[in-house]
Order: C-alpha cells, then structure tokens, then sequence
C-alpha cells in the first residue's frame, strides 16, 4: 500500500547528487532525441541500455524512464517550429503549433507546450503514486494462469492496435514469440531451435534486436527520405498572456484525465491518446472551425495528453510488469537486466527503488520545465544539425550498443539483420513494436503457461475456469473481433469512397 | 496487401514447417506433459494461419496489383543501396581494422554521400567525433571495443 514515508524515502534518495545528475542526463537526453526527427525514445534506450549497466539500477533507470518522458516534451518542439514531428505523439501538434509559428506566436506555442506538458506530467506522477500500489496488491493475488490471461490481454491490444492489417500484427508478434524460443529452453535447460550452433545457445538478445528495428531500421528510412539542412522559426516572445494560461487551464486537466486513463491501457500509445485529446478539444470547443488555424489549445491538448499517457503507462508496468508501448518493454528490459523483477513481488522486495524512481520523475519534471522554457532557443538549434552528420554518430552508437550488451561480435551482425528486417518491416506495413514485445513478454508467457498445465494437470481448462483468466482472455477474443469488424467496416467505406 | 506480402506468406510457411519439424518430437515430456518443443509448435501454428490469411486475401483480389517494389528508385535507392553497403562494410571493416578505424571510415563515407560537406570538414568531424567516443568508451568506460587485426 502507499505510504508517504515510502514516497518521501524515494525523494531523499532521488535527490541525491548522483541521481539528480543522472535524473538530468535522461531528460536532457530525452529531450534531445525528442527534438531530432528520426530518433525517438525506444531506439534512445535500446543504444544506451548496455552502456548503463556501469551505474547500477537505479541511477540507470532514472536515467532510462527520463529519456522516455523526456523525448515526449522535446517532440514538440520541431511540430511547432519545423512541421516535422520529433515524436508520432506530437504529430497533432502541428496542425496548431506551426500555423502559431508562422503567425510569429512560436513562443507561446512553445511555452503552452511545455507548461502543459509540466502540468499534465506531473498530475499523472500522482496518479501513479496512488493508482500503482493497490493494483500491485491486487496483482500479488496472480498466480502464473492469470498473468497468461493478461499477458495475452495485453498483447492482443498492440497488436490490433498497431497497423491497418491485423495479420501483420499477428506476423510481427509470431516472430517475435518464436525468437525468444531460440536458445535454451528456461525450464529444461535442453537447446532449442539452435541448429546445433553454439552462438545461437544464448539466444537473440532483445537489446540487440531493438538496436536494429528501431535505430537502425530508422536510419535507413531516413536516409532514403533525404532529410536534409532544416530551417527554423523564429521564437520571438516566449510566454504567453495571464489570460491565454486561463483559458487553457481546462484543457490541461482535461488532457490530463484523458491522457492517464488511457495511458495505463496497454497498447494506448502517447501518440494515440494526443489525437484523442485534440480530437476531444476540438469538439468541445465553441469554436471547432478555429483547430488548425493557430489556436494554443490545439498545443496544449495533445502536448498534456502524450505526457500524461507516458506517466500512466508506469502503472501496468510497475504493478503488473506489463508494458504498454515498445519504449516501456524497453525500460521491462531493462529492469529485467538489472535482476528486477517487474511487477507485484518488486513492490515487496525493492520497493525503495520504485519510490526513488517515482521521486526522480517527480524532479524530471521540473527539470524538464527548465530545459524547454528558458533553453527552448538551444533545442531549436539543435534541430539544425544536418542529417549527414547525425546519421552516422547514431550508427557508431548503434554499433557500441549492440557490442556491448554482450560483449559479442555476433550480435554486431544480429543487430544490423534487425536493421534491414526493421526497414523492410516499415515500408510493408509491419509493425515492430509487437515483436519487441513479444520478445521481452515471450518467456515469461511460456514459463506462465507451461506452470499452468503443470498445475492443472495438463488440463487446458484451467484458462476457461479461472474466472479473472477467463475474463481477461474473453476480453482479448471480443477486442480481436471488434477489430476484426472495425476494419472490415473502413475496408468497405475506403472501397465505397473510391467506386 | 501488395505482392511482397506473399513473399512473407511463403516465409511463414517455410518457417513454420522447420519449426514444426524440429519441435513436434519434443512436444509433450515423458510425463505427458507439454514440452520443450509445445511452445514453438503453436508459434508455428500462428505463422501458418497467418500465411494462409495473407494467401487467402491475394486469391480473393483483396491486392493492390499496382503498388510497385517497396523500395525506392532515382536518388533515394542510390543512397540508400550505399548506406547498406556501408554497414554491411563497418561490420566487416571492424573484424579488420577495429572499432576506431572502421567507425572513422564509415563516418567519413557517409558524412561525404549523405551531405555532400568538403574533405577538410568530413575529416576534422570525423576524427573528432570517433576519437571522442572511443577514447570514452575504452578508457572511461573500460569498453573491450573490437580492435581488429591491426589491435586498434
């Protein structure tokens, strides 16, 4: 249960000058790769995962958790000064931000982006200290057939969720499943779809293969769309009027509510709850026809909506050690290197790490406030790094990355595979997030599954019997089919459209 | 759905039938209950089934027969055909020449075909930019990078 001594332990320990340091390391870093289109979050993390393994978990987590919020503050800033999105979830922010920017309001734009984001991020932190502990007392009652319902729950989502053809979701999360197969099998020990190969034995590391699905795979992307020289804005004045910050007060509590509720959802994405949220604003709003000419609530929605989803996300994470988005199974990862294990038990046995990691999103916060107010002029300037120079300093990092999580020349090889697979996955129409997923949440589902049977006496039944199980596994069924008939539904209307 | 789809059709075919061949021996312990090879059995399962979706849905002409190639032409495919090129080559490069050496090639390679900037700028970015991370990582961070046949 929540204690305040718990949360006040967590802030003594996260202000501490070590992880306050790396506290601003992450946000600074995630601001960064927020502001560089082409780099998210996910592949930020997947570079940087083996190189933290010198600091120890906590400092690294900290560091991790702020690269990913981070990155949701930073994206706004090219959507407003550029058109160009630095995140998916800042997309909706330019179709205000920029007309802003080119009505000379960039500054405003900017600071109702990161004072929203501030808001929005911090009212969902205490979201997140309420919310994550009882359910974790909750899931403490799991038992390894319930946690095969949820997981499956939660792997039904992204995949519906991500792309126009559930088959190629279904594909993705199929490989993905069936590359965490490869190597020694968890409960035997015996080898497994090895081929006889002994690199193969320890199998593919999902670090390394991220490497290669998100950055790499980025990379190539980029480099056929030429991104070349970028020219910015002006910023001009930066804050907005007294009045302007009170009639978006509303907006942000309403981004707030909107973006945590749906946040905590596996496979919401901050991307999808910022189009929600502008969506929602905008019908609202008394005057709709004004969205998308220059209206600051176009920016404050999405912009608290995506920080707010990115907070609610540590809830299934850390009460349950579900991740909902490619970036959080990132940070599962993680956790998981560093012998923690994600979840329930991590609140019984290391719950001064989670309370510390809290704190330090807390202070990430206001960090972040400080990084995207007064130092938006630096962000900007960033944006101008040319491409041809950027492309290459990430691929060297790539290559540090993917050596170093094992210390594995083979993985060099394995990473740029998952490059040229993650390309071709991007321009098909395969979605990469739910074989990232599917690679972290596999074994646990296996060895969830297989106890199970042990338990039932390799009874099948005892999915359909256990009623949270069955529930969970009925909701992932109706979502598969409502899916199913929804993009039935927009296949028929697109057919329609073009007759 | 487009005709690279059926390529990936076939794939989970084949996929499935190798998984499948060497797991269905291994699918149930001697207890009789599910084994090593259970859980792949399913996977392969699932791939087969969404082979034959993709198949079923190119027979019944739910295809775009007019999508071109997925990859790119003109300028796009020259730069990109180079940068894969390039990576393929650092891999390789960095089992011969080392980390250091072999980074410093690719940045100098890519900086020139992806931006056109003047040899002096590429090589003074270049080396600037590697020696920092190398020096970094091998000595701050005690990082065994590859050093190659040439120990660098």
């Amino acid at each position: 249960m929540f204690a305040w001594s718990d949360l006040m332990a967590g802030f003594a320990a996260a202000l501490t000058p070590l992880n306050l340091l790396w506290c601003f390391v992450g946000a600074a870093l995630g601001t960064f790769v927020g502001v560089l289109p082409g780099v998210g979050p996910t592949p930020a993390i997947a570079i940087l995962l083996p190189i933290t393994g010198y600091l120890g978990p906590t400092p690294a987590i900290i560091m991790l958790a702020g690269i990913y919020y981070g990155s949701q503050y930073g994206g706004s800033t090219t959507s407003i000064l550029l058109n160009m999105p630095g995140e998916i979830s800042s997309v909706p922010t330019c179709l205000d931000g920029y007309q802003l920017a080119k009505q000379g309001r960039a500054g405003p734009a900017l600071a109702m982006a990161a004072i929203s984001s501030f808001v929005a991020g911090t009212l969902s932190l205490v979201g997140l200290t309420f919310f994550a502990p009882p359910l974790a007392d909750i899931a403490l009652k799991f038992t390894p057939v319930e946690y095969v319902g949820l997981m499956v729950l939660a792997l039904a989502v992204v995949i519906n969720l991500s792309g126009r053809f559930l088959t190629k979701g279904l594909i993705s999360a199929g490989f993905g499943l069936l590359l965490t197969a490869i190597g020694l099998d968890s409960i035997t020990g015996e080898q497994r779809l090895t081929f006889g190969s002994t690199t193969l034995m320890n199998g593919i590391d999902f670090v390394v293969a991220a490497i290669g699905l998100f950055a790499i795979a980025e990379i190539l992307v980029s480099v056929e769309e030429q991104i070349g020289r970028i020219s910015v804005m002006k910023i001009g004045k930066l804050m907005p009027t007294l009045g302007e910050l009170r009639d978006n007060v509303n907006t942000m509590l309403r981004a707030t509510l909107l973006g945590f509720g749906l946040g905590m959802l596996p496979g919401v994405s901050a991307a999808v709850t910022a189009f929600i949220a502008y969506d929602a604003e905008k019908r609202l709003s008394n005057r709709p026809e004004e969205f998308g000419t220059g209206v600051l609530k176009g920016v404050t929605a999405p912009e608290g909506a995506n920080n707010a989803a990115t907070s609610g996300g540590f809830v299934p994470l850390f009460a349950f050690g579900l991740p909902s988005s490619a970036a959080m199974a990132m940070l599962l990862g993680a956790l998981m290197i560093y012998g923690l294990q994600p979840g329930p038990i991590m609140w019984q046995q290391n719950p001064h790490f989670i309370w510390t990691v809290i704190a330090s999103m807390y202070v990430g916060n206001v960090m972040l406030l400080i990084l995207n107010l007064p130092l938006v002029g630096i962000w900007a300037k960033v944006c101008e790094i040319p491409y041809s120079i950027l492309a290459p300093a990430v691929l060297i990092f790539c290559a540090i990355g993917a050596f170093s999580v094992r210390g594995n020349a083979f993985d060099l090889w394995v990473a740029l595979i998952f490059g040229f697979i993650g390309y071709a996955m991007k321009k098909l129409g395969y979605p990469p997030a739910p074989m990232l997923l599917c690679m972290i949440l596999g074994d646990r589902l296996e060895s969830s599954f297989r106890q199970s049977l042990v338990l039932s006496g390799g009874s099948y039944g005892i999915f359909v019997t256990r009623p949270i199980t069955a529930t969970l596994l009925g909701l992932a069924v109706i979502l598969t089919i409502a899916s199913l008939i929804a993009r039935r539904r927009s296949a028929t209307a697109a057919a329609l459209m073009g007759d | 759905m487009r005709r690279e789809d059926l390529i990936v059709a076939v794939l989970c075919f084949i996929v499935a039938a190798v998984v499948l061949q060497q797991s269905l021996p291994h699918y149930f312990t001697q207890q009789g209950m599910p084994g090593r090879g259970a859980y792949p059995c399913y996977i392969a399962a699932l791939l087969a089934v969404c082979g034959l979706s993709i198949l079923v849905h190119w027979l019944k002409g739910n295809c775009d027969h007019k999508a071109g190639s997925f990859l790119p032409r003109g300028r796009a495919a020259k730069l990109l055909f180079l940068t894969a090129i390039a990576l393929v080559a650092y891999r390789v490069g960095m089992d011969i020449l080392g980390f250091t050496a072999a980074s410093l090639l690719l940045m100098m390679f890519l900086m020139r075909i992806l931006g056109n900037h003047g040899w002096w700028k590429t090589i003074l970015y270049s080396v600037v930019f590697v020696g920092l991370v190398s020096y970094t990582f091998r000595t701050w961070l005690y990082m065994d990078l590859p050093r190659g046949l040439l120990g660098i």
